[in-house]
Formats: structure tokens, sequence, C-alpha cells
């Protein structure tokens, strides 16, 4: 061995993978297909931001957790592939005017901050994934429900109605609640006997028959608001739906019932919601309480 | 024979060499300082940093389907 070589550890080159993506090819001498690993780490980012930007779908829910999953596939053959590349590179390596100290301080850093903080942006802007704690919104959303808001799409348009969105509650600091969005700016409306009024029209509702979303002692209905038909479930329990007196919804503020319309607090109880409180539409269910069958875009 | 004797007079002469005091100093100083051995502490220690980092990543990038 002269001056000029020294030995691969593959233990290093393990170790700055899982530190950086690609940085332990790097550290082989590999720096085409480091760089490479390491830009493809970093890609999943920009890629959920192009998703989000895309008409709600089951597939794009699918390719969104591939991408992530694929991010943490990457970083593990990362690993491997360093460790043997550092095996082949054997003893006589010739370090190469990039295996200084700085450039791995560098890249190591990218590779530790980035996953964090495009996260973070992506939980702000772009999809946030919330938990169902309650049946307010079955039988759309089930207790135990997990689901993601598409932000994107609600930061550049405003709700319409029959849109489910989650908002923040500015009673109950800190808390986002999922509903449905009935009345818009502007709209009168109603509610009398259970029965929902828009600009002096009622909503029609179907009854489902034999509905296998109903629980029991309640009744499962196809309602018609705008154009877009959706369940909403009435009965079962005790409660009864709670009426509201016609109003006109106010500028910047919106009308929003849950679909388990006897058993749901929403506008009826606490009045309009502001559009800057709006988080978000729910766009999908990517980890259904009860059936895989309801996995994917949400409906309708 | 006289080439032979010329050339052993040769090689006993060479071996008389007089060898320069800083000899074995001056070789020792050209040849590279060896490394510091890496012990198998600081290396399970280092091996296991970099593997709480990469958990920390990987929890980063599923923390998107965390709910808030």
């Amino acid at each position: 061995m002269n001056e000029a070589q020294s030995k691969r550890s593959p233990w290093v080159a393990v170790a700055l993978s899982l530190v950086s993506t690609g940085l332990g090819h790097i550290y082989c001498g590999r720096i085409v297909r480091g760089l490479a690993l390491f830009c493809a780490s970093l890609l999943f980012a920009p890629f959920a931001f192009v998703l989000a930007l895309l008409a709600p779908a089951t597939p794009v829910l699918v390719l969104l957790i591939l991408a992530v999953l694929g991010v943490v596939g990457l970083y593990l053959f990362a690993a491997v592939d360093a460790w043997r590349l550092s095996r082949a590179a054997g003893e006589a390596f010739t370090p190469r005017d990039y295996n200084r100290p700085v450039v791995y301080l560098l890249l190591g850093l990218v590779g530790l901050i980035y996953p964090m903080a495009a996260v973070a942006y992506l939980r702000g802007h772009v999809f946030e994934a919330f938990l169902i704690p309650s049946g307010d919104m079955a039988p759309t959303l089930l207790a135990g429900d997990r689901f993601l808001v598409n932000k994107v799409v609600t930061a550049s348009s405003t709700p319409e109605r029959g849109d489910v969105v989650v908002f923040r509650v500015p009673e109950r600091h800190g808390q986002n609640w999922v509903k449905r969005v009935i009345g818009l700016p502007g709209d009168r409306v109603a509610v009398r006997d259970g029965e929902v009024f828009v600009n002096g029209k009622k909503l029609e509702r179907d009854r489902v028959p034999d509905s296998h979303l109903a629980p029991l002692g309640s009744q499962v209905y196809a309602e018609s608001l705008a154009g877009r038909r959706y369940f909403v479930q009435l009965g079962g329990g005790d409660a009864k739906a709670a009426d509201f007196a016609e109003k006109s919804v106010p500028e910047g503020s919106y009308f929003v019932l849950g679909d388990n319309r006897d058993h749901s607090l929403d506008s009826r109880a606490f009045g309009f919601i502001a559009r800057g409180d709006i988080v978000g539409g729910a766009a999908y269910i990517y980890l259904p309480a009860e059936s895989w069958g309801r996995f994917g875009v949400l409906r309708p | 024979m006289r080439s032979d004797e010329g050339y052993e007079s040769w090689k006993q002469h060479r071996a008389r060499a007089e060898v320069p005091p800083d000899f074995a100093a001056d070789v020792l100083a050209r040849l590279p300082a060896p490394r510091p051995r890496v012990g198998p502490w600081l290396r399970v220690a280092a091996c296991a940093l970099a593997g709480l980092a990469c958990l920390f990543r990987i929890a980063s990038v599923l923390g998107l389907f965390l709910p808030s």
C-alpha cells in the first residue's frame, strides 16, 4: 500500500449511508451513483406536491403511499449497496478529491434535516393526516378512520356545497373537526324536523334500503345537494336532530353539518365557520376503521 | 580470476561505506504515520448513532401519515 491509498471500511460506508443516502457511495469513490441516490431520496416531497394537484383518485393515494415506502426502501438499499461497494474497493483505494470531511458534513446535514423539514412542509401546506374519533360523519367517515386532507386545492379555491372539510374550532383550541359544507356565503339555510333547506329548497333524500352502512336502529339516506349525492344517517339512539332557524350565511363563512344528522355537533350548535378556519378538504381514507373496501378516495 | 578479485574488492569497499548518522531517522520520517486504530466501542457507538439517525429519517418520512 502506498501513501495515497487507504482502506474503505464497510462499517463507515454503511454508517454514512444511514445518515445520508448516497454518502456511503461517495466515500467509496462512486460519486455518480451516490449523487443519484442522494437526489432520488429528496424527490418524494415534490412528488407528493404534484400528486396533491391531481384530481382525487385512489391510484393517486396508492402512488403517494408507494412514494413514501419507496424512500424508506431507498434508504435501506443505499446502506446495503454501500457495504457491498466498500468490500469490493478492498485495501487499495485511492481517495478522490471529493473524499473530504466537508463534503461528508454538508451532505450528512442535508440528509438528516431534509426529511423532517420536507414532511413538516407537506403536513402544513399539502397533505395532513387526521384520525376520526367519533361517529359524527357516519356513514361517510367512521370512528377510527384515518384520512388525508388536501390543503393545496383548498388554498387555491373555495369550498363547494357537499365538500367534506376539516376546520379549526375557535372555541376549542387545537381541535380540528370534520363536517360537510351545506351552505355557502349568501345562502339561506335552515333545518326543520330533520329536513335541511338551502335557499328555501328542501334537500331531497332517498332511503337506501337495507344498507350495510347503517348501524342498528338507524337508517341511511342518499341526499342530493348541488348535483352531488352523498349518504347521511338518521335515527339511532335517543338523540334527535336539532333545528336551525333560517339564516343567511355571512360573507366569508360556511354552514356545515355532520352526516350523522341526529348525532352531530355542527353549525346548528356552534354557528357558521369562517373561511380562514378551514384547514382543507378531506380527500383520501388511507387506513379505514372497518373494511378495506373504503380505502381510497373519499366518496362522493 | 583478476576480475573476480576486483569485484570482491569492490564489494568489500561498498560494504564498508559510511552510513550518514541520521539515515535511520530520515527513513522513518518518510514513512506514513500509522493511523490510530479505531476501538471497537467507538465503531459500535458510531454505527448506533448512524442507525438512530436513519430511524429518525424513516420516522420523519412516515410522519406524513401520522394523524394530527
